[in-house]
Formats: C-alpha cells, structure tokens, sequence
C-alpha cells in the first residue's frame, strides 16, 4: 500500500508538471509562417542618431530579428520589448550573436532620445537597436516585409527573423512566451 | 491497482491546482498610512510600477515573460482614468473600483426571461447574459495575481501577473476603488461646461477669430447631440431616455494686467465656474501662467495658440500644437549638424534679440545642438531694445569667422543680411526662424538666398486634396474668418481632438444608463473611443492619446499618441527661390533627426 501511495505522489508530481506544459502546447497563440522578402535600400537612424542601412545588418551574417513598436506605445509593444530584452538575458554572453532590430511605426514622435530612454527603461543591452527615420523609408520597410501600418494605433504583435544562413524570414504573428521565442530563435541557429 | 494509483494522482493533481494560491487570497489589509499616502502608494504602483518600498513591482507575463513594474505597468494598458484602452488589437479593459464591482452584462443576444412576470400585454421582460459576476476584493486579488476573473475565465495571457505580498495588493485594491470615482467638474446631465482664456492685451482680430471658431465646433456638437435627444425621447409611449448627450457650452475667462496677476484671475474663474477643459486660448505673452494652472488643478488644456508653449517630457494637462518657436531652433540644429558640408572646425555663431520668442528659439537649438553632441554656440544676446544691424553683424563675422550664423531676430533681419557678401570667398551658412521674421520672410535679399535657411514650421504648397477642399468649405459655409495668423485653420485640428472623443453615436450603446458598470463587451472597442458617459478628465487625455495621425490644414500631419503633448511634430528648413515673388523651397523632410 505504501508502495502504491508513492507511486500516486509520484505520478502527481509527473502529473501537475506535464499538463501545464501540454495546456501551454495547446494555448499556442502564436502564428509561424516563411516568407521571402526583399528589403529596401534605405538608410534609418538609431538611438545614437547613426545611420543603419538594413541591407548592411542583413549581410552580417548574424540572425536578425525584427519587429515595429513605437516609443509611447501602451499595449502591445511594451510585451514585444519584454519579449526582446527577455531573449537578451537568455542568451547570455551570446545576446550578441543576435542583432535585434525595432523599427518605429511613429516615426515623427520617435526621436534618437526617445528611443534611447525607451531602450534604457527596458535595460536593452547593447544588440538591440531602435530604428526611425523619415516616413516614406518605414513605409518602405513596412511594404516590403509584408508589414505595413498605415496608423499606429492599429498596429499588432509581428515579429520577423531573418536567419543567420539568409533565405526565408521566419514570420511570427502573435507574441511568444519566453520559450517559444528561445525555441524559434534556436531554429536559426542561435544555442 | 496500478489503474488506482493513476486516478489518485489525477485526483490529487486536480486538487492540488484548484487550490487558491497564496496570492490569490483575500488582502490582509491596509497598512497603517493615511488615506492620502494610500493613494499616493498605489498610484506609484499603478503608474510607475514601484512598490511604497521603492522595490520594482515583479510581473510575468505568457507563462515566462518576467517584466520588470517601470517597463510595464498597468498604466499602459488602462490609462491613467482606469476606463481601458485600445490599441494594437488589444481591449483593456476597465479597471475602476466603480466598473469592477458590479456585474458585467453582454449586450448580445438579448433573450426573453420566462423567470419574470410579464406585467402587461406589451411588456417582454428580457434577460442579458451575465459575463462575469461583479468583482470582490478577493477575486480581485485573484486577478492581479494568477489571472483568473470572478467568472473563473482566464485573462488575456498578456495581462500580467504580478507578484505581490498581502499589503501591496491591499494597496492596488485601495487605489482601483477610488480611481475616476466621481466625474470631473464641468459637467451636468445637460451642459459640459468649457473656457477659453485669452490673457493680456490679445488683437480684437485675433480673439474674434479664435472666438468664431471655437462657436462653430461647438454648435456642431450641439447640432448632432440635439438631433440625437430628440431621437432618443421620441415617441409619446416611450418613457425619456435614461441618457441625453450633454450640449457644450464655452465660457471666456478674460485676463488683464500684469501677468504676474494672472493666476490668482485664473483660479477666481475657475472657483466661480468650474470648467471640464480649456479650448484653444491666446496670450500677450506666454502661456507658462495657464499651463501651470491647468496642470495643478488637473484641467485639460486643448490647443492653446502659443509660439511659447511649456517644453516638458512630463507634464499631462496642456495639449500643445506644437512645440512652437522652440522646434525652429531644434531643426535648425538637427539640420545644420547633419549637413555633409558644416565645418565643425569654426564656431557657431548666435544672435539672439531680447524677446520670449527669440530666447525660444535659442533654447531650441542649444538643446537639440547639445544633444548632438556639439560644443555651445557662441551667444550674443542683443540688450532690449535693440535690433541686429549690419555693422554689428559684419563685425562679429569678421572676428568670430563663423561656420554658421544664426539668426534668432525679427526686426532689423532684412536690414542686416545686407552684411553678408557672397563674392568675400566662402559664404558662411546663415539661420533665420519664420515665426520671427513673419512676413517679412519673403524680402530676405537675393545674394544671401542660396546660402540662407528658414526653419518653417507649417506645411508647403496649397494643398487641393480632399481633407482641404472639405476643411475649408467647412470654414466658409460656417463664416468663420481665415487669417495670415493661421488662428482658425490650426484649431479647425479640434474637431479631430476634442469633437472625436465626444462623437454622438447613432447607436445607443448602453442604454441602462450612465456609470451603472453594464458595459457592453462586444460593443466596448467602438465605445472606448467615446468620452460619452466616462467625463473624466483624464479619460479624456487617454481618449485623444489612442488619436489616429489625421490631417490638417497647417501641418503635414497631425497625431498624438499615449503621453504626446505636442500635436505636430515637423517643421521644413526653406530657402527661398529667386525673383521678385520668391517661393519656399523644401530643403528637408517633415521631421529631421
């Protein structure tokens, strides 16, 4: 009887620790599809006011991963970022081998300042820059990654990641907990 | 027995996680603070994600997610009223003590209620399907904590979940009851009740144009919001509606003599006629004296015309145009350090004349210039009553050799760029600001144009799209006066800022009545967009924050979002083309960085 009583605690340990995991599998709120997608050649501004030009950052051979937020943005982006800077301490000393991009879907208001204390706040570390730029370049971007965002309230959770080797970007509509985002960024060749 | 054990533990399982976790439990209680201290706590919790303590507020959000209180707290999400938002696909929603203990009904299907007694032939007692249950403090608790809402249905797995002790939590609880609990001052059942200022000796032009178009907004309001009463109490067997849509009326709080007298005025005004939010507004000088009003008493100030508004990252209560003479002196900067050209070698001259809108512009540029990491320009404040001239001017080229010089003056400009000769080898580059030079921008003399750059804050050519034609023939249609002053064509903007948030709908969304907590969840997205029966100050800022970017008659884009205070944000570097009848000509984008 006794053997049988730790066998139950046993099986309810294995018990409360799989249906969590197998509720997480099944409440996968997330979309996964690839893309090929061809990027304009323009040139946008980071948070230190430097110019980026996104054919240079794709051609690093490092992954890259995108997605468009705005600096006083309240719902969505604030969940993205925290997405961001969440993979950025996963990954540890490797945070580097990963160039994270933030395009802004409010250009005008997103200043290099803005965009500095918006990375400060989230404690961004470096790899992780915040890009603006003149509306017809975003707009530019926006077409080209299948993206566009004609008003920034309507906006919605998108992420992009170009892997290290090139070809298809990997498409991500919905936000990912924690370790799905480690679990995607891992299929690109990040360990 | 093997199949025994299983269901034990299944069992057990199952128990195990229906148990209330330790933060769900009810609060223990307040601690020992006083009311006011309570408030304050929570609203540092609420908005800045900081615990009394000065701890970090701990959350998680998707299971994994940990996010720090300051990165996200509930204040991006239900805004600062506590009524919710909408925004990227996603509905916050209420969170006000008022709205959160009391039931929350769906509007749809309305469905016969057999349980009632039918009291008369045309009587059909309906029944509305309860969403959840209204709220206690320990379901509350539950929500904040593990996300579960009184109804047992999980929240939005992008509500975080916060990590609080018995004391936090009971804070948090403290703040909800007690945030948007009573409806801002200014408004009755019938009446929203507004003001305009006009402060000091303001141009009987000027103050009758900005008068004649804030009264043709607001008649347009009251048309529609009349129309729409009459609608709603149509009917002689039908009882009056429980809602009528508030007419708007505007008050004029008039201000004399020495500013410094200005805001024991203002305070008697309001104290005489509490107002919900000041429209537009003129000034003699600057605005600081209003803006300080409205941002200590808490009342929204829309558009004021000022080329000197406040410059703050922070403060909530005055919605600006722009930031006026300020953004000239910023682009000039941005501009000018990002030219391939500008020999950083040379120094940066500055001239600035003894005025409130000169010193603007210098400030605006000594900032964006610092910011940019460059060392200060080299400064010449003119004494009162001076103006630039010539011989000064050719003076200090001839000594400081500028890379550039800039010229903060408005009077005594023209006269002076006759100093400059293009033909003496390189022409230094030369910065003037429109709002300073006013009309006299188009007699900038021929030889310096090509090396002469005008920050210009509004738009470029006519504009014969849609939006213009109709925005103008609103105007005309309704007489209102358009100026060189721009007064009417920049506040026509308030029909996007102030009529949208108030917009009378055709469908009646809730027609139990105002503030009864029945809010209607599948018609809430359209809701949240109208003030209508949420008259909170601060809703209303949350309101005009959630503002799609719009058009305009002066600006090439208008938008605020959460926290903006300053609708336009470009402004054009010019030059002017040559002959007798210049034409400004674009140097930049919109908005330079």
């Amino acid at each position: 009887m006794k053997k049988h009583t730790m066998r139950a605690v046993r099986l309810c340990i294995a018990v409360l620790l799989v249906v969590p995991t197998l509720a997480w599998s099944e409440s996968r709120t997330y979309q996964r599809t690839t893309a090929q997608y061809t990027l304009p050649d323009v040139a946008l501004i980071n948070q230190d006011g430097k110019k980026i030009r996104l054919k240079t950052v794709l051609a690093s051979g490092k992954p890259v991963i995108v997605d468009f937020i705005y600096g006083t943005c309240t719902t969505i982006c604030p969940v993205l970022s925290a997405c961001f800077v969440n993979l950025q301490h996963k990954l540890g000393a490797d945070s580097g081998k990963v160039h994270l991009i933030s395009i802004s879907i409010d250009p005008e208001n997103d200043s290099p300042k803005v965009m500095k204390e918006y990375l400060k706040r989230y404690r961004a570390k470096p790899g992780w820059d915040f890009l603006t730029g003149s509306r017809k370049d975003i707009d530019a971007v926006m077409r080209a990654l299948d993206a566009y965002i004609p008003n920034k309230m309507s906006h919605y959770a998108l992420t992009l990641i170009h892997p290290q080797q090139g070809g298809a970007w990997i498409r991500i509509n919905g936000i990912m907990s924690s370790s799905e985002f480690m679990a995607e960024v891992r299929k690109v060749g990040i360990q | 027995m093997k199949k025994t054990g299983l269901t034990t533990a299944l069992f057990l399982s199952l128990f195990l996680m229906l148990l209330p976790l330790p933060g769900g439990a009810a609060p223990a209680g307040l601690p020992s603070l006083s009311a006011g201290e309570i408030v304050r706590a929570g609203e540092k919790m609420y908005r800045d994600g900081l615990l009394a303590s000065g701890k970090e507020m701990e959350a998680v959000i998707k299971g994994d997610v940990f996010v720090p209180g300051p990165s996200f707290s509930c204040v991006s999400c239900h805004l600062r009223s506590g009524i919710g938002s909408i925004e990227g696909q996603i509905l916050s929603p209420p969170t006000t003590g008022q709205k959160l203990y009391k039931p929350y009904y769906q509007y749809n299907p309305v469905v016969p209620d057999p349980s009632k007694p039918r009291k008369s032939m045309m009587d059909s007692p309906m029944a509305k399907p309860l969403f959840r249950p209204a709220y206690t403090d320990a379901a509350l608790a539950d929500a904040i904590s593990i996300g579960i809402n009184p109804a047992g249905r999980e929240l939005n797995a992008i509500m975080p979940r916060y990590l609080l002790d018995d004391q936090d939590m009971a804070v948090m609880i403290a703040y909800l009851k007690q945030l948007s609990a009573t409806p801002s001052p200014g408004v009755s059942a019938e009446e929203i009740r507004f003001a305009t200022v006009i402060a000091g000796d303001v141009p009987a032009k000027e103050r009758s144009e900005m008068l004649s178009i804030l009264e043709a907004l607001l008649r347009e309001h009251n048309l529609k919001a009349k129309r729409k009463n009459r609608y709603l109490n149509y009917g002689t067997y039908t009882k009056a509606a429980a809602f009528n849509y508030p007419e708007f009326v505007l008050s004029q709080w008039e201000l004399t003599g020495a500013p410094s007298t200005w805001r024991t005025q203002l305070e008697e005004h309001y104290r005489r006629e509490p107002v919900f939010a000041l429209l537009g507004g003129l000034s003699a000088t600057d605005w600081q004296p209003v803006h300080e009003f409205s941002e200590q008493n808490k009342l929204p100030c829309l558009l004021p015309l000022t080329d000197l508004p406040v410059i703050s990252d922070t403060d909530w209560y005055t919605l600006y145009l722009s930031k006026g003479a300020y953004l000239e002196g910023e682009v000039a900067a941005r501009y000018l350090g990002r030219s391939s050209d500008f020999d950083a070698g040379r120094a940066v001259l500055q001239i600035v004349e003894n005025s409130p809108r000169a010193r603007a512009v210098a400030a605006g540029f000594q900032d964006a210039w610092k910011e940019l990491g460059h060392a200060a320009p080299v400064t010449l404040d003119l004494p009162a009553n001076e103006q630039i001239s010539a011989a000064r001017v050719g003076a200090l080229l001839s000594r400081e050799k500028p890379s550039a010089i800039l010229l903060w003056t408005s009077s005594g400009t023209i006269a002076a760029l006759g100093a400059f000769d293009p033909t003496a080898g390189k022409p230094v580059r030369i910065h003037l600001s429109a709002t300073l030079l006013q009309q006299s921008l188009l007699e900038i003399p021929e030889q310096v144009r090509p090396f002469t750059y005008i920050s210009y804050p509004y738009r470029l050519g006519e504009g014969g799209d849609l939006f213009h034609v109709n925005a103008r023939a609103w105007l005309q249609k309704r007489a209102v006066p358009v100026s060189s002053s721009r007064i009417s064509t920049r506040l026509f903007s308030l029909s996007k800022v102030l009529l949208e948030p108030f917009q009378v709908v055709k469908r009646d969304f809730n027609p139990a009545g105002r503030g009864n907590g029945q809010v209607i969840m599948e018609e809430q997205s359209e809701m949240m967009i109208h003030v209508k029966r949420n008259y909170y100050r601060d809703y209303l800022l949350d309101v005009i924050g959630m503002m799609a970017d719009a058009n305009s008659i002066d600006y090439e884009r208008i938008s605020f979002g959460p926290g903006q205070r300053y609708l336009s944000k470009g402004c054009y570097i010019v030059q002017l083309s040559r002959g007798v009848k210049p034409e400004l000509v674009k140097m930049s984008d919109w908005v330079i960085y």
